[in-house]
């Protein structure tokens, strides 16, 4: 009992002696001074090894806020319009390749198809093309137009078909020919050849496949105009050089005799002429013949018909008998039913029995 | 023939070489059809075309009809110097849908039931569609056209057609005979040879 009481008294005694030694501190006036100022952070000799490095808090200085300077509102998209930036790609500068698409309203695989048909088409033809390839709702801006460019780009080079395209509709597209010898294509020639090529273009319903059409129509045709005026150069030479010789060898038979006188073409040419001359009094007479003999087959033919409608066939008469007491007619026709679409006259043969048809 | 006598009438019928019954041609095609059975008449001297539109009762058989009616008919607007031996007679039937030709004696030999057949088969379409004067175009054509092939091969060689005729006259006398035999055992008995006359015709 004794030493119970002695072991909780001097618990007792030890707790209190703990509880004095860890009594809260006291600030002192200074310290609650500066504290106040906010030069002493409570705990920070804990957190800093020495208190007197501590630095001060910083207050950091609100960032200015940048003044918003009023934004120009972009101008509406308008479809119609040539953006300005690709006016003197297309209308100021001599282009090198033959598709002109500043704008690039082609992707590049098809921009490399077009212009490498194009390049083949030049290779291959006395007339290039050059293609300006434009939106489909674009107009060309005043002052440019198609001749104008022309004349300022092209005039003096070699003969080139400019053609401005507008992709996804083709009826608008434009056609003008500049250069050496764009006089001798009629505007009509040129808008035969245009329409030609738009319509060929109009029978596909992709834009690209329609410039395809379009560019392959052109040069088809491109390719005829060049047959027919190399057709008409050779008509024109060959005229010309039966004049010369006709007139050198008048100017031989006025001379003094020189019967030398006279180029071999100048022979060819004379004696050409000699066989036109004598064949062509009776050109006349052939044609005549030659309806003639159409007139007279014609008739024929007619008579034939006419023979054969009004001809005549006979019968032998035959003594038949009469039969089943009719006077005039006993035969057995056949019947043919029609009021079924699949009931086909095929499937009606055999109607009649047996005994019925003739041995 | 007395049966359908007796079903249709024992006197004569005034028809005309086109009769439209049931009207089934417009006055245009009535004028075309008279023009092709003057063709017809023009290239045939003995015969003649005729076609009749109508609408049979059920109880009648269209080949009987058009038989009873080409050995009955009167037509007036056809000369006196073509009987009706050289007659052919078109039979549509617009109700029941069916075409049939009948023939005089004169073609006897002369037309089939198979060519009869083939030239109708050709007219079948225009019939489906009602369209009846192409039809009676067709079997127009058709028909003159086998009736110049045979007249130019019985000009040829009539004797064909004779041993034909005789043939058939012999041929049907011993069909006839045969039926005969085969319904009354024995004895032939001429009244039930009429019996099976009128049942050929069925």
């Amino acid at each position: 009992m004794r030493g119970s009481v002695f072991v909780a008294v001097s618990l007792f005694l030890f707790s209190a002696g703990v509880a004095l030694s860890q009594a809260l501190p006291v600030w002192s006036e200074a310290d609650r001074a500066r504290l106040k100022k906010g030069e002493l952070i409570a705990g920070a000799d804990i957190l800093v090894d020495d208190p007197d490095t501590l630095p001060l808090p910083r207050v950091a200085p609100e960032p200015e806020v940048p003044s918003i300077e009023p934004v120009e509102p972009e101008p509406e998209y308008d479809p119609t319009e040539l953006p300005q930036d690709y006016l003197a790609d297309y209308f100021l500068s001599s282009p090198e390749s033959y598709l002109i698409d500043p704008q690039r309203l082609l992707s590049m695989q098809e921009s490399l198809d077009r212009e490498g048909f194009l390049e083949y088409h030049a290779d291959d033809s006395e007339v290039d093309v050059r293609m300006y390839l434009f939106d489909a709702q674009q107009k060309i801006p005043p002052p440019y137009t198609i001749q104008k460019l022309v004349d300022e780009r092209y005039k003096g080079g070699k003969l080139t078909a400019v053609v401005f395209c507008f992709l996804g509709d083709p009826s608008k597209n434009q056609l003008a020919f500049g250069g050496e010898g764009a006089s001798g294509i009629t505007a009509a020639d040129a808008l035969k050849m245009l329409e030609s090529a738009q319509m060929k273009a109009l029978e596909k319903s992709d834009a690209t496949m329609q410039v395809e059409s379009f560019i392959v129509q052109l040069s088809i045709r491109l390719y005829w105009l060049e047959k027919e005026q190399a057709k008409l150069q050779a008509v024109v030479a060959k005229s010309s050089s039966t004049a010369d010789a006709t007139s050198a060898g008048a100017a031989a038979g006025n001379g003094s005799n020189g019967g030398e006188g006279g180029s071999s073409d100048g022979d060819s040419g004379n004696a050409s002429g000699g066989v036109v001359a004598k064949v062509k009094p009776y050109l006349l007479y052939a044609l005549g013949g030659g309806v003639g003999i159409l007139l007279v087959g014609a008739g024929l033919f007619l008579s034939w018909r006419l023979w054969q409608r009004s001809r005549i066939y006979h019968f032998p008469v035959l003594e038949i008998p009469t039969r089943l007491e009719a006077n005039y007619a006993a035969g057995v026709g056949a019947v043919v039913a029609f009021h079924n679409k699949l009931g086909s006259p095929s499937s009606q043969r055999d109607q009649v029995a047996d005994y019925l048809t003739r041995m | 023939m007395r049966d359908l006598d007796r079903q249709y009438g024992a006197g004569e019928v005034r028809l005309r070489r086109l009769s439209d019954a049931a009207g089934v041609l417009r006055m245009k095609e009535r004028r075309k059809a008279e023009k092709w059975f003057e063709g017809f008449e023009t290239n045939f001297p003995q015969l003649f075309f005729s076609v009749y539109y109508g609408d049979l009762d059920e109880r009648s058989n269209i080949r009987q009809f058009g038989m009873w009616l080409l050995n009955h008919g009167a037509y007036e607007d056809i000369d006196i110097s073509r009987p009706n031996d050289g007659g052919v007679l078109l039979v549509v039937d617009v109700n029941s849908k069916v075409a049939s030709i009948s023939f005089g004696y004169l073609l006897d030999v002369y037309l089939s039931e198979e060519e009869t057949f083939r030239i109708l088969s050709n007219a079948h379409p225009h019939l489906l569609q009602g369209n009846h004067l192409k039809a009676l175009g067709v079997v127009m054509k058709k028909l003159t056209a086998v009736l110049k092939k045979k007249s130019r091969h019985a000009n040829r060689n009539p004797e064909h057609f004779e041993r034909l005729a005789g043939v058939s006259q012999q041929g049907a006398g011993e069909i006839l005979q045969r039926i005969r035999s085969g319904h009354v055992r024995g004895q032939p008995d001429p009244s039930v040879a009429v019996t099976n006359d009128e049942e050929i015709m069925r």
